[in-house]
């Protein structure tokens, strides 16, 4: 069984004032396998964000099927097994990173699971034990991004959906959640990731698919693009058709 | 009550609790005890019953603070920043996520009381003891706690229509618009009300108008009990069980609205 599903899914934003309707996702259709890392690569506005919201239900496609471990995702039961981590980082800046995982931890009910020790755990790999007990608006961008992973994981999901999950972060600590992502996917954890960054999805990606203006122009195994010439090339092609 | 509306209150509750909003609140209750003190013995007659009505009043403004400083912006907030996506990429239905903010909210709203009735006591038992004889001839404590918890209740009642406005509208400024207005509505709908009922000379259209505004806007005005608690008169029970039952019903049906309307909206 596929982990993610969507078939034909479309999505327009309806008019404003003086603006017209806009197709954002145009009868998309692709699945992820479990177990698989499924990179999601588009330049900026290709319907990226809007397809994770839509697996997320945070909105809703205007016709078409998706399907998360086959559940529809308006049935919020469906997201226990799901980590998300969001392109901005999104919490209440208020709290510590310590109260937020612990928040997460007790609505997913992997609070008596875990044990405490496991929050600790997850500040250590994303970095963040000495600043547990800092409220998150003293974070810089780059803490953000982290704080964002450890909320993530904290669950332990089968899914992760992560939204430009690398983005923000320095070369050192995107090379240790690099090696993290690469830990998930031996797990064998289902991974689907946005990236602009199409060196590092290179690094952990299985699949890729390729969306501009809301449809998908590639949709395949990374190796069989690696294989000839490099992920970038081959991005560039595609987006100008050339592929 | 569900375990997961209790995370989300409680997570709301500490994260609002944590904004200045509050300190501000405790500060604006203060400074109105301190002009309580400084301007009210100019008046020279009924001091008390001055003081009663200003603190009650101090302790309304400073409710009102706490929606339109906190809860506002809040849920604003929670839809321009995405910190809703916090929440609700948790197993996490949109119904329980309003439920959890709304009553963060009023645990809030609760604490603002509490440190608002504090300065508002203080300076009323201050006036009585330096003013024994403008002390109100039927005063008791407990009905000034009363029209000061019904300041509290109208701010919930007021509070489940913001939330039904945030459910509706997109923009942060049209929702504070919305709010503002209907604040002021609010407070003027049963005056306007009886005056229109009393008049013989406004057409039936209009009357029917305003008789549907005041089912839609909160009706606020009914919950100012400041003449019993400022002279003394008894409260009929079955005035304050109508107030009760008012309220809990605009309540109900404006968070229902919103967590239906909220279920639809693409966030």
């Amino acid at each position: 069984m596929d982990t993610i599903f969507l078939e034909s899914v479309t999505k327009r934003y309806r008019a404003d004032i003086g603006r017209t309707e806009k197709t954002v996702l145009d009868n998309l259709s692709f699945c992820v396998k479990e177990g698989t890392v499924f990179g999601f690569l588009g330049p900026n506005g290709a319907g990226k964000s809007t397809t994770i919201k839509i697996l997320l239900d945070f909105i809703r496609p205007d016709s078409g099927r998706v399907l998360i471990n086959g559940v529809s995702p308006d049935c919020h039961e469906v997201r226990k097994g799901i980590g998300y981590m969001s392109e901005k980082p999104c919490a209440y800046v208020n709290m510590t990173i310590m109260e937020l995982l612990s928040f997460r931890a007790s609505v997913t009910g992997a609070g008596k699971r875990r044990g405490k020790g496991y929050a600790d755990e997850l500040l250590e790999k994303t970095g963040l034990v000495e600043h547990k007990n800092r409220p998150l608006k003293k974070f810089s961008k780059g803490m953000l991004q982290r704080a964002s992973l450890a909320l993530a994981l904290v669950h332990d999901p089968k899914i992760l959906i992560l939204d430009e999950p690398l983005s923000g972060l320095d070369p050192l600590m995107r090379y240790e959640v690099i090696g993290l992502l690469r830990d998930l996917k031996e797990e064998g954890k289902t991974i689907f990731l946005s990236s602009h960054i199409l060196n590092d999805i290179e690094k952990v990606c299985d699949e890729i698919a390729i969306l501009n203006n809301g449809r998908i122009l590639f949709v395949g195994r990374i190796d069989d693009v690696s294989i000839h010439e490099g992920l970038e090339e081959f991005f560039v092609k595609t987006l100008m058709g050339l592929q | 009550m569900n375990n997961i509306i209790l995370r989300i209150a409680w997570l709301s509750f500490n994260e609002g609790i944590r904004q200045r909003t509050i300190y501000g609140v405790s500060a604006f209750g203060l400074i109105m005890a301190a002009a309580a003190y400084t301007f009210i013995p100019f008046i020279g007659f009924d001091v008390c019953r001055v003081v009663i009505d200003f603190m009650l009043m101090a302790v309304s403004a400073g409710c009102l603070m706490i929606i339109f400083f906190l809860c506002l912006p809040g849920l604003i907030g929670d839809i321009r920043d995405q910190t809703v996506y916090f929440v609700l990429s948790c197993p996490v239905s949109r119904e329980e996520y309003i439920l959890g903010r709304f009553f963060g909210f009023t645990m809030i709203l609760f604490i603002a009381l509490v440190i608002l009735d504090v300065p508002a006591l203080l300076m009323v038992k201050l006036y009585m003891m330096k003013y024994p004889g403008y002390v109100p001839l039927h005063f008791e404590w407990h009905k000034l706690l009363l029209a000061s918890f019904f300041r509290f209740y109208a701010a919930l009642v007021f509070l489940s229509f913001v939330f039904l406005v945030w459910s509706i509208m997109e923009s942060g400024v049209l929702v504070s618009i919305a709010a503002i207005i209907a604040y002021l509505i609010g407070q003027n709908i049963n005056t306007v009300k009886n005056i229109a009922m009393a008049s013989k000379t406004m057409g039936i259209a209009a009357k029917k108008l305003i008789v549907f505004a005041s089912w839609i806007f909160p009706n606020l005005g009914y919950f100012n009990l400041n003449t019993y608690a400022v002279y003394g008169v008894k409260l009929p029970e079955y005035y304050m069980v109508k107030l009760l039952v008012y309220g809990l019903s605009y309540m109900s049906i404006a968070i229902v609205i919103t967590m239906f309307l909220f279920k639809r909206r693409d966030l």
